[in-house]
C-alpha cells in the first residue's frame, strides 16, 4: 500500500521552510490550497473478499462527484456530473455469456444522483477502521469536505486506487505519519519555465517520504496534460415553463477556443437521470439543431426508451454527448446553447408534482493533438466521456456555476397525477362508459323496434318521428 | 352551392383538391428548410429512417417506435433519394379515395355536382390535406376502406376481400368491417331470388347464411392477411410480430389522449393498486360489442357505408388510446353518411353536434396545452373531465348515426318512390 498526497496551490507567499516534519507527521502552516489525496493497493494487500470480488472485473471505476460549487487548479481540472457514476467490465474469464463481438468486452454504466458521502463514511468508519483508531476514522471523516473520489480498479495493473480530491480553500497543511506505508507528500504551486511547451503543465515545489525523516527537497517538473482549466465558466437551467418537454440551457461566459494552433469545439457530456431524456432522432436536423446553437449529437447510451414512463422504465438513464456551436467572433461573448429534453410520466403524488434534479453536465473544449502520450501522475481516465474521443483529445474545462444558490443540479418540477383523485378516477370513469354505452344501446335498441314495428317504408311517419 | 356547383364537378373538383395538397406540400418543404418548426409530422421521419434502413439491408424495425407492417417501409423506399416521395403517395391516397366517394355517391343515383359536393367534405377538407401532406400514413386507411365499400357495393366480393385481408394487415382495426360486410351480402342483395314461403328453421338460416359468396371472402381475405403476415415474418422474423401486433397488446397508453380511459390507466399502470373498479381491462368489451357485433347487425342491411362509419365511430370512441388522428378513420365516411343524415335535415341538431364536438375537443387541448407546455398538473380533474366530455359527446353523436341508420332504407325509399313519380 502506497499513499500520495498532493498540494497544489497558488499562494507565491508559502514559504517551505515552515514545514515542520515530526514523528507524528508533516506539519504546516494554512493556506488556500487543493489537497488530492491517493491510496494504491495491491490487490493481496486488500482483504480477501474485496480481493475476490475485485477478481470478477477488468476494469471497475466509482466515482462520486459533488453537487456542491468548488474551485480547483491544474492538474486537478477534470469534471463529472454531480452524483455517484459507475461504470464497469466484467472480467472476460469470469464466463459471462455475451454474445457479442468477443473482441470487445462489454462495459456497463450506472448512475444516480449522491448528495454527500455520509452512508459512505458511517459504512466505511465501521467496516475498516479499529474501533479506537481515531486518526483512521478522522481521515475517512475528512471525507466530508471532499469535493470528488474515485474508486478505481484495473485488472492490467491489478491495483485499485483510491483518489479523493479537495477544493481550493484555507486548509492546514498535514500529512500524518504511518509504519505501515510509503507515504510520498508534495507541495507545488504552478510553475511555466520558459522551456513548456503548449500541451504541458509545470509544476515547481517539495516532495518529501514521510519515512525518510528527511527535511522536503525542492522540485521542479512538467509533463502533458489530458484535462486542462480554462478561465471560462458555464450555468445551467431549465428554460420556463418547462413543460413536459423542457429546455436545459447552458450559458457560457466566452466563446473563445483555448488553443487557437489547434482544432477545437465545446462539447457538453450530460448525464441524464431515467426521469428525463434527449430524443436522438429529434436532435438531427441540422436548422433545428443550429438554432440552438448545437452543431450535433455525437453519442447517446442505449437503449434509450422514447416512450415508456419511469416507472416501467428498468435502465438508469442515459448519457449523451453534445457537439455545441459557439459563435464564430474573434470577440470574446458570452454565448448560449439550448438543450431540448422530455420528461417521462412519474407516479401520481399527492400534490399533482414531484421535483427532479438533473446534474449539471460536463462542459469542456474538446481539442485536438499529436501528442502520443498525455497521461501523467495526476491524470484522470474512464471518465465516460474520454473514451468517445480520440486518444490524443485534450479536454479543456469549463467551471460549471450554480446558476442560484451553491448546488450544480438543476432543479424541474415534473407534473404528475394528483393521485387524491385515485378513487373518483376509477368510479367517475366506470359510470362514464356505462352511462356512454347504455345511451348508444338504448339507440339500437330504439332502431330495432321502430323497424320491426315498420317493416314498409312509411314516408309521413319518418317525418314526424324527427319532430 | 349554386355558386360553388361548377367547381364541383369532376375535372374542378380533382384540380382544386390537387391544388391544395400540392401547396400546402410546397409551403410544407419550404416551412422544413426554412424554419426549426418543422412542418413534417414525426411519424414521417420514422417511416422514412425505417426506408433508409431497408435500403442499407437492414430491417425497418432498427428505426425505434416503426410499429408498422414493413409494407409501409418498402413502400416508402423512394424517399431515400426524394425525401417527399412519401408525402405524394399519401396524398394520391387521398384523391383516390375521393374518387372512390363520387362512384360510390354517383351509383347511388346522386347528381354529380351534389356528390362532388359531398366528396368535398373530403377532398377540400384542410385538416385532410394537412395531414397526409405532413406526411402521416393514415391517408392510406381512408383509401382503403373507401375501397373496401367500392368493392363491396359493385359486388367484387374478391377485390374487396383482398383490400380488407390487407387493410388488416396494415391497420388491424378494420376488421370491424369484417362482420358488416358478411351480414350485408345476403343471397338477396346479391341479385339471388330466395323462395320464400314460410318462416325458415334455424338450421336452414344457418345453411342460407353460408353462401357461397362470403365463404369466397372469408377464405380470400383471410388467406391475404395471413399470406402478408407469413411474408413479412419470414423475411423480418420475430420484431415483425412484436413492433406491428404485440406492441398494441401490451402497450400501457399512459400518455394523456382523448380517450376516456386515458387517466386511469396511468394511474393503474402506476399504482395496480390504486383502482378496485379494473374498468379498463374490461375495456374491449363496449367496444368490440357495440363496433363488431350490435352495430353491423342492426346497420348493415340498411346501408352499408352508415354502418361502417357507426363502426368505426363507436370503435374511435371507445377506444383505449385516441388522438386526433383517428378521427380520419370515420371522417372517411362522413360524405357517405351525412346525405342520409338528420344532422343536415335539421341543422340546428347538425350545428349543435358539430359545435359540441368541437368545443368539448379544445377544452380537452387547453387543458393538454396546460398541462404539455405549461408544466401544470392537469390531469385531474381538468383533463380527466375534458375526456370524459367529449366521450359522451361522441356517444351522443353515434346515437345520432345510428337513428339515422335506421331510418335510412325508408329515406332512400321516399326518394326512389320521388324518382318514380
Amino acid at each position: 500500500m502506497r499513499e500520495r498526497i498532493t498540494f497544489v496551490h497558488e499562494d507565491p507567499t508559502f514559504d517551505p521552510d515552515t514545514l515542520d516534519l515530526q514523528e507524528a507527521g508533516l506539519l504546516g502552516p494554512q493556506i488556500e490550497t487543493t489537497r488530492q489525496n491517493r491510496l494504491t493497493f495491491n490487490l493481496d494487500e486488500l482483504p480477501q473478499e474485496l480481493a475476490d470480488l475485485l477478481k470478477g472485473f477488468d476494469a471497475l471505476h466509482v466515482r462520486w462527484a459533488s453537487p456542491l460549487r468548488y474551485a480547483t487548479l491544474d492538474p486537478f481540472s477534470a469534471r463529472l456530473s454531480p452524483g455517484l457514476h459507475l461504470s464497469y467490465t466484467p472480467s472476460q474469464s469470469h464466463g459471462n455469456d455475451s454474445t457479442d463481438d468477443p473482441s470487445v468486452p462489454p462495459s456497463f454504466y450506472f448512475y444516480q444522483g449522491l448528495e454527500d458521502l455520509h452512508s459512505f463514511v458511517a459504512s466505511s468508519t465501521q467496516d475498516f477502521c479499529p474501533e479506537l483508531d481515531s486518526i483512521c476514522q478522522a481521515r475517512i471523516r475528512s471525507l466530508y469536505a471532499a469535493a470528488s473520489l474515485d474508486l478505481s480498479f484495473d485488472a492490467a495493473s491489478n491495483t485499485l486506487q483510491i483518489n479523493a480530491l479537495w477544493p481550493l480553500r484555507a486548509q492546514t497543511i498535514t500529512a500524518p505519519a504511518s509504519d505501515e506505508r510509503r507515504i510520498e507528500v508534495g507541495i507545488f504551486v504552478k510553475n511555466t519555465p520558459p522551456t513548456i511547451k503548449p500541451h504541458e503543465l509545470g509544476l515547481a515545489g517539495v516532495v518529501t517520504v514521510l519515512s525518510d525523516k528527511k527535511q522536503p527537497s525542492p522540485t521542479i517538473f512538467t509533463f502533458p496534460s489530458r484535462h486542462r482549466h480554462i478561465d471560462a465558466e458555464f450555468t445551467s437551467k431549465f428554460l420556463t415553463p418547462t413543460g413536459l418537454h423542457p429546455t436545459l440551457q447552458l450559458n457560457l461566459s466566452s466563446n473563445q477556443p483555448p488553443d487557437n494552433d489547434a482544432e477545437c469545439s465545446p462539447f457538453a457530456y450530460l448525464t441524464l437521470p431515467k426521469a428525463i431524456f434527449a430524443d436522438r432522432y429529434g436532435l438531427a436536423d441540422e436548422l433545428f439543431l443550429a438554432s440552438k446553437n448545437l452543431t450535433a449529437s455525437r453519442y447517446t447510451s442505449l437503449p434509450v426508451d422514447l416512450e415508456a414512463p419511469a416507472y416501467t422504465t428498468d435502465s438508469w438513464g442515459s448519457r449523451v454527448l453534445l457537439e455545441l456551436a459557439a459563435p464564430a467572433s474573434n470577440e470574446d461573448q458570452p454565448w448560449t446553447a439550448e438543450v431540448p429534453l422530455h420528461l417521462r410520466y412519474l407516479e401520481p403524488s399527492s400534490t399533482g408534482e414531484i421535483e427532479v434534479e438533473v446534474p449539471y453536465p460536463a462542459v469542456f473544449w474538446a481539442c485536438s493533438s499529436d501528442i502520443e502520450d498525455l497521461s501523467n501522475p495526476f491524470d484522470r481516465v474512464h471518465l465516460g466521456f474520454d473514451e468517445l474521443f480520440d486518444k490524443k483529445t485534450v479536454f479543456w474545462h469549463v467551471t460549471p456555476q450554480p446558476a442560484s444558490g451553491k448546488r450544480l443540479m438543476s432543479p424541474v418540477t415534473v407534473p404528475v397525477l394528483n393521485d387524491q383523485g385515485a378513487d373518483w378516477i376509477g368510479l367517475g370513469t366506470a359510470a362514464a362508459v356505462v352511462l356512454g354505452f347504455a345511451w348508444v344501446f338504448w339507440k339500437l335498441v330504439g332502431a330495432t323496434v321502430q323497424s320491426a314495428s315498420q317493416p314498409s317504408p312509411k314516408p309521413s311517419k319518418a317525418v314526424e318521428k324527427k319532430e | 352551392m349554386a355558386l360553388l356547383s361548377p367547381l364541383l364537378r369532376p375535372a374542378p373538383l380533382f384540380l382544386v383538391a390537387t391544388l391544395l395538397r400540392l401547396v400546402l406540400l410546397v409551403y410544407g418543404l419550404w416551412q422544413d428548410a426554412h424554419s426549426a418548426l418543422k412542418y413534417t409530422d414525426i411519424d414521417y421521419l420514422v417511416f422514412t429512417d425505417a426506408a433508409r434502413f431497408l435500403a442499407a439491408g437492414e430491417s425497418p424495425y432498427a428505426r425505434d417506435t416503426y410499429r408498422y407492417t414493413p409494407l409501409l417501409a418498402w413502400m416508402m423506399l423512394p424517399t431515400v433519394h426524394f425525401a417527399a416521395f412519401g408525402k405524394l403517395v399519401f396524398a394520391a391516397a387521398d384523391l383516390l379515395a375521393g374518387w372512390l366517394m363520387v362512384r360510390v355517391l354517383r351509383r347511388r343515383g346522386m347528381a354529380e355536382t351534389t356528390a362532388g359536393g359531398f366528396a368535398a367534405l373530403w377532398l377540400w377538407n384542410p385538416m385532410v390535406a394537412t395531414i397526409s401532406t405532413r406526411g402521416s400514413s393514415e391517408g392510406l386507411l381512408g383509401v382503403l376502406t373507401m375501397g373496401l365499400l367500392w368493392a363491396v357495393e359493385r359486388r367484387r366480393i374478391s377485390l374487396a376481400a383482398v383490400i380488407l385481408g390487407l387493410a388488416v394487415h396494415f391497420k388491424i382495426y378494420p376488421f370491424i368491417y369484417a362482420p358488416a360486410i358478411v351480414w350485408w351480402m345476403d343471397a338477396e342483395r346479391l341479385g339471388k331470388t330466395v323462395k320464400q314461403e314460410k318462416t325458415p328453421s334455424v338450421i336452414e338460416s344457418l345453411v342460407r347464411f353460408v353462401t357461397p359468396e362470403r365463404i369466397k371472402l372469408a377464405i380470400i381475405s383471410l388467406a391475404t392477411f395471413m399470406g402478408l403476415n407469413l411474408l413479412m415474418y419470414s423475411i423480418y422474423g420475430t420484431p415483425f410480430l412484436v413492433h406491428t401486433y404485440f406492441h398494441h397488446v401490451s402497450r400501457i397508453d399512459h400518455r394523456h389522449n382523448f380517450s376516456p380511459y386515458n387517466t386511469l390507466l396511468y394511474l393503474t399502470s402506476a399504482i395496480p393498486s390504486a383502482s378496485t373498479l379494473r374498468i379498463e381491462s374490461l375495456a374491449f368489451l363496449p367496444q368490440l360489442l357495440l363496433s363488431c357485433i350490435l352495430i353491423p347487425l342492426i346497420l348493415a342491411k340498411r346501408d352499408l357505408a352508415t354502418s361502417m362509419m357507426a363502426q368505426t365511430f363507436a370503435f374511435v370512441t371507445f377506444n383505449k388510446v385516441c388522438t386526433s388522428q383517428y378521427f380520419l378513420w370515420y371522417m372517411v365516411f362522413l360524405p357517405m353518411y351525412l346525405p342520409y343524415s338528420s344532422l343536415l335535415r335539421n341543422p340546428k341538431l347538425g350545428i349543435s353536434a358539430l359545435l359540441l364536438w368541437v368545443v368539448s375537443q379544445a377544452a380537452w387541448l387547453q387543458q393538454g396545452y396546460q398541462l404539455e407546455f405549461l408544466g401544470i398538473s392537469t390531469f385531474f380533474p381538468g383533463l380527466w373531465l375534458a375526456s370524459l366530455g367529449f366521450f359522451l359527446v361522441n356517444c351522443w353523436i353515434l346515437g345520432i348515426i345510428i337513428s339515422d341508420g335506421a331510418q335510412i332504407t325508408r329515406s332512400k325509399a321516399i326518394e326512389e318512390k320521388q324518382h318514380v313519380e
